[in-house]
């Protein structure tokens, strides 16, 4: 089955300035992937470019495995959008606004009136029916924007800043909304506030200098130090690298010891490290770290800069 | 369909959200109600062609104020975003947005019309130059919104889209102006056939010629087709 998003080497720019340069990634349905960066570094254009309203310089971006361009209305149905700046209009009620983007979603009639009254209620929405937009708060402006998002279930929905602006208490009840909201869906959620999407998100994307970098889970990802004894560099890294879970192992030979350092995909992948090696060789330490979602961004950061930097072999210097 | 009908529902409903629409009918209808009567009662006259001169300088005036927002506020709110991302083709946005428009067109218009009554009443009018007096002025403040909703589209900036809309149907009012330079003998009868005032002066005596409607049904069509294209390239 083909994933919910697909965004294939998809290149964009803006006049001679080019914004994404090839970025590929696909969501899955049940996921929601955060999508970092700073400001300015596509992230807004990546979602336009996922809801249709834009269209691509070059790749394609297909949702629900059907191409999206400018006659794309089948592959439109399946999304759910909210701008950085909900796209309300403040001269109309809540009701008579979310029943009109009902509508132009294909829902008419009976069914179209329940998913007005659902999202209303879901979105806690009900004591403002008959207000006119223009009079709410901010907090139920952008509660106005998830309930349009989210109505006639579709099947991916796209977050652009959805938190931003919002103080303490609106922020802790639109992630509510959000968690409650993207059930069953492909979510991407965009966001330059890491705190946002540590909090959301289950597997977080970084946009930086036109490309994608993977940061695998939004959750603190362990990283474990162990120094070990009777074993060389080489049986070393062979045990680790046999044990489920673990990644990124890399040995390295200190005198009479060897200090292995490797990532893992949850804490209990410590217990069989140290069961694995301990056949083999003498476990001297065993060290656990958790890498938070800002460390490894600054980390990845760092190493693109680095990537970027580097003089090129070919005696051509960028 | 559904989608089409949502779209116009929701243009009407902001027509007549503010009181900006009101305002306007209450100008409109005064102006029309005050032409009607100085015809009527110091001319002496139980005909409406100079009511119908007085309406189209009138739609002139009004309607760039009737389709500044129609684009434009959507672009300055974001809310074209939503729109451009709902299953809804370009064409589809431009229709029903045009409809609302010719809808409040309509009720001017059709306020004006009580003026017919005191007509009928008191003299004995020619009604068929009535009828296609209505019909010419209502072709002709359609061609004036397909201008406006273009500039529209164009900007985010109501104001501007007023100003430029009124500055090109001033030009297009004009045009024939430019057919007398003998620099451009060749160009005589394109800035004459492009004339707003030159078409108009049949609609207004209610004579409805093939042409006539020819020409109101192209400006009308060339300016929603140039608007779906704008809107078509936004997306590139």
């Amino acid at each position: 089955m083909s994933a919910s998003v697909e965004f294939l080497n998809v290149r964009k720019r803006y006049g001679t300035h080019p914004v994404l340069k090839g970025v590929s990634f696909n969501v899955q349905r049940g996921e929601i992937v955060g999508l970092l960066g700073p400001n300015g570094c596509g992230k807004t254009t990546t979602l336009r470019l996922i809801a249709g309203f834009l269209s691509p310089d070059g790749g394609e971006v297909r949702v629900c495995g059907q191409p999206l361009g400018s006659g794309s209305l089948a592959a439109r149905r399946h999304i759910g959008y909210l701008p950085e700046k909900p796209p309300l209009y403040d001269a109309l009620r809540v009701t008579d606004y979310l029943d009109f983007v009902a509508a132009a979603k294909g829902l008419s009639g009976t069914a179209r009136r329940r998913a007005v009254d659902q999202a209303m209620q879901d979105y806690a929405l009900t004591d403002v029916t008959r207000k006119i937009i223009g009079t709410l708060s901010k907090g139920y402006r952008q509660r106005v924007g998830l309930a349009q998002a989210t109505l006639a279930g579709p099947e991916v929905l796209l977050l652009d800043e959805a938190t931003n602006g919002l103080d303490a208490l609106q922020m802790v009840e639109a992630r509510a909304l959000i968690r409650a909201g993207s059930q069953g869906r492909a979510v991407v959620f965009c966001s330059h506030l890491m705190q946002e999407v540590a909090a959301l998100c289950d597997r977080v994307l970084v946009l930086h200098d036109g490309r994608i970098v993977e940061l695998g889970d939004a959750a603190p990802t362990p990283r474990f130090e162990l120094r070990l004894d009777g074993v060389d560099g080489a049986g070393a890294l062979a045990l680790v690298q046999a044990v489920p879970g673990v990644h990124d192992a890399e040995v390295r030979t200190e005198g009479e010891t060897v200090l292995v350092r490797c990532s893992g995909t949850r804490l209990e992948v410590a217990d069989a490290l140290a069961r694995a090696v301990l056949v083999e060789a003498r476990l001297l330490s065993l060290a656990v770290h958790r890498d938070s979602l800002e460390e490894r961004f600054i980390a990845a950061m760092r190493r693109e800069q680095r990537v970027h930097a580097a003089p090129r072999t070919d005696g051509v210097t960028t | 369909m559904t989608a089409l009908k949502a779209l116009f529902v929701k243009e009407l409903r902001e027509y007549f959200a503010t009181p900006i629409a009101f305002v306007l009918l209450a100008v409109f209808w005064a102006l029309s109600g005050w032409f009607f009567s100085f015809g009527l009662f110091f001319v002496n006259v139980a005909q409406m062609v100079g009511s119908f001169h007085n309406m189209s300088l009138l739609l002139l005036l009004v309607m760039p104020l009737v389709t500044m927002r129609v684009f434009a506020e959507e672009n300055k709110t974001g809310t074209m975003e939503l729109l451009l991302s709902l299953p809804l083709a370009e064409w589809q946005i431009v229709v029903a947005k045009f409809g609302a428009a010719f809808v409040m067109l309509l009720t001017m218009l059709a306020g004006t019309a009580t003026a017919v009554l005191p007509l009928v009443l008191y003299a004995q009018p020619d009604l068929g130059p009535i009828v296609g007096g209505y019909l010419g002025i209502t072709l002709l403040g359609a061609a004036f919104m397909g201008v406006g909703m273009f500039v529209s589209s164009l900007t985010s900036n109501q104001i501007i889209a007023a100003l430029l809309t009124w500055g090109v149907l001033t030009l297009l009012w004009f045009a024939d102006y430019a057919s007398a330079l003998d620099t451009l003998p060749g160009l005589r009868g394109l800035f004459l056939h492009l004339s707003f005032s030159v078409h108009y002066v049949d609609v207004i005596r209610g004579v409805i010629n093939l042409g006539t409607v020819v020409y109101f049904l192209s400006v009308i069509g060339v300016m929603l087709a140039l608007t779906t294209l704008g809107l078509k390239a936004r997306r590139a």
